[in-house]
């Protein structure tokens, strides 16, 4: 094994003090540092709008946690939420207020909560024998238990998720009315949960057509959108129909992901593409992947916002 | 890498030998392998310690001189700069001695110290226990327990693992549990602050950075991190404050001076800042962009738009593309 020298993030926190402003870059983390903190004591409007765009993935997706928990440690503002497939699950959550430990605890419970088993028994069987399509009891429940009664204009973070009209192929933002349904409809992967009947739609998972809803983020205000990204790397045949039409969607989620991100601002990407769309007990590790790589890049995003905002950041200095 | 003997001495002390009755007794022959190799080792000539060793394992040692073998040649492989031989070295040897806790925390160590957290904390974890604030060694003389100092390193092991991983909740629990096992030198609070400051508990990092001071009042490094704290929670004035106490009457730390001077910017004292800035200027690198823009900033808010507009101009052109953009949007605001 050839061993990687990856001390790049340690040294930032463990720095003596005296040292910290020793170094040309540990000037320039002072600097950034210094600064950063009045461009986030600034009113959204007063420096640009942030958006966070959490992409599909499906157990891959709960990375988003990790992200956001450490947007939050950095203080980075979350001004706006988008979120398409697993990501408008935890966008939603997020966006109604639960706390990242909230959504951390839904992680690590989900063989309890049996999301898994929406993806096989006799559901699968149905599907299988008399092509009927499954209805995913548990992801439903979870989506009601968290969101129910909830609306889109009552939420702390302004919010959109997407889904698409199966029978048309257009891609349908949802920005108000109900919050729940709409992420039920964003979650619904095609071909294997019944389409979602809302509105005179029939709706699946918005991946297929938007796998990262930066374009949902700017609509509802963002001017500065972070993207955080769920691709695929699953290297391996399924062993059954269900497992490659989940791959078959997870790739072309992943083709859509690079050509879509060159939209965003900035892009973050969890290295959880190992983890499998049906994974779901292994969210957390997903979330902790997720949190690493932010971790990593934080500096680079809060760079790239500072950028974005200098005109109101240098006011006044 | 001169290496302490006294880490191969501990080794000895803690080898279960008496488990290993059964096993053939140490040949003198190999003890003098052994002793060999580690003197070699103490004298430098760590690749000539790998190959006594290397010839000694060749001989079927007994098990406690190939546990002490295993151990040497890891260390002779960090001391050689070969990290992925130490950790396989390790990696062997913590296999076949699970009873050594030595194995794990060099592997640990070696882990943390390569960026590879999430490895490191997978070892130290188990290695802490469950509640590794109550692992406390006894104290014979007074009947209490006292801090247990294999339990701070594990925890403060653990802490920096987390904390590398971006996992600072969970880092900064790992700092109480090694501060309640013996830490709190002056370097170890401030490391603890720090945690807390990156994870914006600024109220948190500077009660402990108090608490620090008064216990080392003459230590400058926590009065400059509780400056950069105080000023990270919009305090700039009572920031410039300590970085001049920092500094002393007279001042040689360019660093600091430097960042006495982005205080009194922040604060709005831009003639101060230019004072702190230009005494920083002999005392650090020749053309550095930080001291630049700063010093652009402070000559732009004094109505200095000549100089201001040479400083940012310098700084645009230079190679941090953070510094440049900033430069470039403070010489387009006029």
């Amino acid at each position: 094994m050839r061993l990687l020298h990856r001390a790049a993030v340690l040294p930032l926190l463990f720095l003596p003090a005296l040292a910290a402003a020793a170094s040309t870059a540990g000037r320039e983390a002072f600097v950034r540092d210094i600064l950063w903190e009045k461009l986030v004591a600034m009113p959204a409007g007063e420096r640009p709008v942030v958006g966070v765009a959490l992409s599909g993935g499906g157990a891959r997706g709960f990375a988003h946690t990790g992200v956001l928990e450490a947007l939050l440690y950095a203080g980075f503002p979350v001004d706006r939420v988008s979120g398409t497939s697993m990501g408008s699950v935890i966008g939603g959550f997020y966006a109604s207020g639960m706390t990242i430990e909230g959504i951390w605890d839904f992680g690590r419970r989900t063989s309890e909560l049996k999301l898994a088993r929406d993806f096989g028994g006799f559901g699968l069987l149905k599907l299988m024998l008399a092509e009927q399509l499954i209805s995913p009891r548990y992801i439903t429940q979870v989506i009601e238990d968290n969101l129910g009664g909830r609306e889109f204009s009552g939420l702390k973070t302004p919010f959109a998720c997407v889904a698409m009209d199966f029978r048309t192929g257009e891609r349908i933002v949802f920005d108000e009315g109900p919050l729940s349904i709409a992420v039920r409809a964003s979650v619904n992967l095609p071909g294997i949960f019944a389409p979602v009947e809302y509105r005179h739609r029939y709706l699946v998972d918005g991946g297929v057509v938007d796998f990262i809803p930066i374009g949902a983020a700017r609509a509802i205000g963002a001017e500065w959108v972070l993207a955080s990204v769920t691709e695929n790397s699953v290297d391996e045949m399924p062993s059954n129909v269900l497992l490659s039409l989940l791959q078959v969607i997870d790739i072309r989620g992943s083709i859509l992901a690079a050509s879509q991100e060159k939209e965003a601002d900035f892009v973050i990407k969890p290295r959880a593409g190992g983890i499998k769309v049906a994974d779901f007990e292994r969210c957390a590790e997903a979330g902790e992947l997720g949190r690493a790589a932010a971790w990593e890049s934080m500096d680079r995003a809060r760079s790239a916002y500072m950028l974005r905002s200098a005109g109101a950041l240098l006011e006044g200095i | 890498m001169r290496l302490c003997p006294a880490a191969l001495l501990l080794l000895l002390a803690v080898s279960p030998s008496a488990a290993f009755l059964w096993e053939k007794k140490p040949d003198p022959a190999h003890e003098r392998l052994m002793a060999a190799a580690i003197s070699r080792l103490d004298d430098g000539d760590c690749a000539g310690a790998v190959d006594s060793i290397n010839s000694l394992l060749a001989l079927g040692p007994s098990r406690e001189i190939k546990e002490r073998a295993y151990y040497c040649l890891g260390k002779c492989h960090e001391a050689l700069g070969s990290p992925d031989r130490a950790i396989n070295t390790y990696r062997l040897a913590a296999a076949l001695y699970q009873e050594n806790t030595l194995f794990p925390k060099a592997l640990a160590e070696l882990y943390l110290a390569n960026g590879f957290y999430d490895k490191a904390a997978e070892i130290y974890r188990p290695l802490v226990g469950k509640d590794p604030a109550r692992r406390r060694a006894p104290c014979t003389d007074c009947g209490e327990s006292r801090p247990d100092p294999s339990s701070y390193q594990l925890n403060l092991g653990l802490a920096r693992s987390y904390a590398g991983m971006g996992a600072l909740a969970s880092a900064a629990a790992g700092y109480a549990a090694a501060r309640a096992s013996g830490g709190g030198d002056p370097a170890f609070m401030a490391e603890y602050a720090r945690c807390l400051e990156s994870m914006r508990d600024f109220t948190g990092a500077l009660a402990l950075l108090n608490e620090a001071r008064a216990a080392a009042p003459s230590d400058t490094a926590l009065t400059r991190l509780m400056a950069r704290v105080s000023a990270r929670t919009g305090a700039y004035s009572r920031a410039a404050g300590l970085a001049e106490e920092a500094c002393g009457p007279v001042c040689r730390d360019g660093g600091l001076l430097f960042e006495k001077g982005m205080y009194l910017l922040m604060a709005g004292d831009r003639a101060g800042a230019l004072a702190a800035l230009d005494a920083a200027a002999p005392l650090l690198p020749a053309e550095d962009q930080s001291l630049a823009l700063v010093r652009g900033l402070a000559l732009r808010g004094l109505g200095r738009a000549a100089e201001a507009a040479a400083e940012l101009e310098t700084v645009s052109a230079g190679d941090s593309s953070f510094l440049a953009g900033l430069a470039r949007a403070a010489g387009e605001k006029k």
